[in-house]
């Protein structure tokens, strides 16, 4: 996931889901995924995770929006079911995101549980 | 006899298919999330100084200043943005924080006058209440106001952004 964030814009900004992440599972198989920030220390389940994208001591947060129930479509070619929906950063973290030489990172574990 | 048997057997294997797949440990997959911000700044109003000068006054006269209404990226350790200001009807630039302009009337006899801004400004980021400070100002000297003409004189002054 990416994004250049253009601090004089208004509104949320998109970051983009360059490859998305998708599992296979059993035929009709209920699955539930978490997803943990690194950057924030914050894990949800809920299909909606605040995270932190960081650089030395500077810090942009950013809201991941995912698949939390997910039914599994069995195996073989097109039943993959993607897990990422969205990602942003609000108005207000784009506006005071500092530049930098370099970009901010954050990875974002995602937990499968089936 | 034979045949319930086999039936049994086949029923006792799709449950033991079926128990390992409830004993699957989670999987963990990881997202890379990157952003890279943009340098920029951006000036949302222009603004004007205005000055009616009084040649009988022995001192000084100040302009009233109006401030641009500009914004620009916050940096990493407060790194500036530079500022260039250039006189259109003097020609001259300065990028040290003072210029010496001419006011025009187009009938010749022009008024001298100095332009005082911040020759460097450090960016807030964007949104209220966060404008850089350009620190604009302006006087024109008493002895230039007392031989001044009658009349309506104007300039305009280009102030370059550098980041």
């Amino acid at each position: 996931m990416a994004i250049s964030i253009d601090p004089s814009a208004t509104g949320a900004q998109a970051i983009t889901i360059t490859t998305n992440a998708t599992v296979k599972c059993s035929n009709q198989r209920a699955v539930t995924i978490s997803a943990a920030s690194a950057g924030s220390g914050v894990s949800s389940g809920t299909g909606s995770l605040t995270g932190m994208m960081k650089n030395g001591g500077n810090s942009i947060n950013y809201t991941l929006n995912f698949n939390n129930n997910i039914t599994g479509q069995g195996f073989g070619g097109g039943k993959d079911v993607a897990i990422l929906v969205s990602g942003s950063v609000a108005q207000a973290d784009a506006e005071n995101a500092v530049y930098i030489v370099g970009s901010y990172t954050d990875t974002v574990t995602l937990t499968i549980t089936y | 006899m034979k045949k319930i048997l086999v039936v049994a057997a086949v029923e006792m294997m799709v449950m033991a298919l079926a128990g390992g797949v409830f004993a699957a440990p989670p999987l963990d997959v990881q997202v890379g999330v990157n952003a890279a911000v943009t340098n920029k700044c951006a000036v949302t109003s222009p603004g004007a100084l205005n000055i009616t000068i009084d040649p009988e006054l022995t001192v000084d006269q100040p302009f009233t200043p109006l401030e641009p209404v500009a914004h620009c990226t916050k940096t990493k350790g407060g790194m500036d943005a530079s500022i260039t200001a250039e006189s259109t009807n003097a020609g001259t630039t300065s990028n040290t924080g003072t210029l010496v302009g001419s006011l025009d009337s187009g009938a010749g006899n022009p008024i001298p006058y100095t332009f005082t801004f911040n020759p460097t400004v450090v960016g807030n980021g964007f949104g209220a209440g966060a404008p850089v400070a350009f620190g604009i100002g302006g006087s024109v000297a008493s002895g230039d106001a007392q031989v001044a003409e009658y009349g309506s004189y104007t300039d305009t002054v280009t102030l370059t952004l550098a980041y």
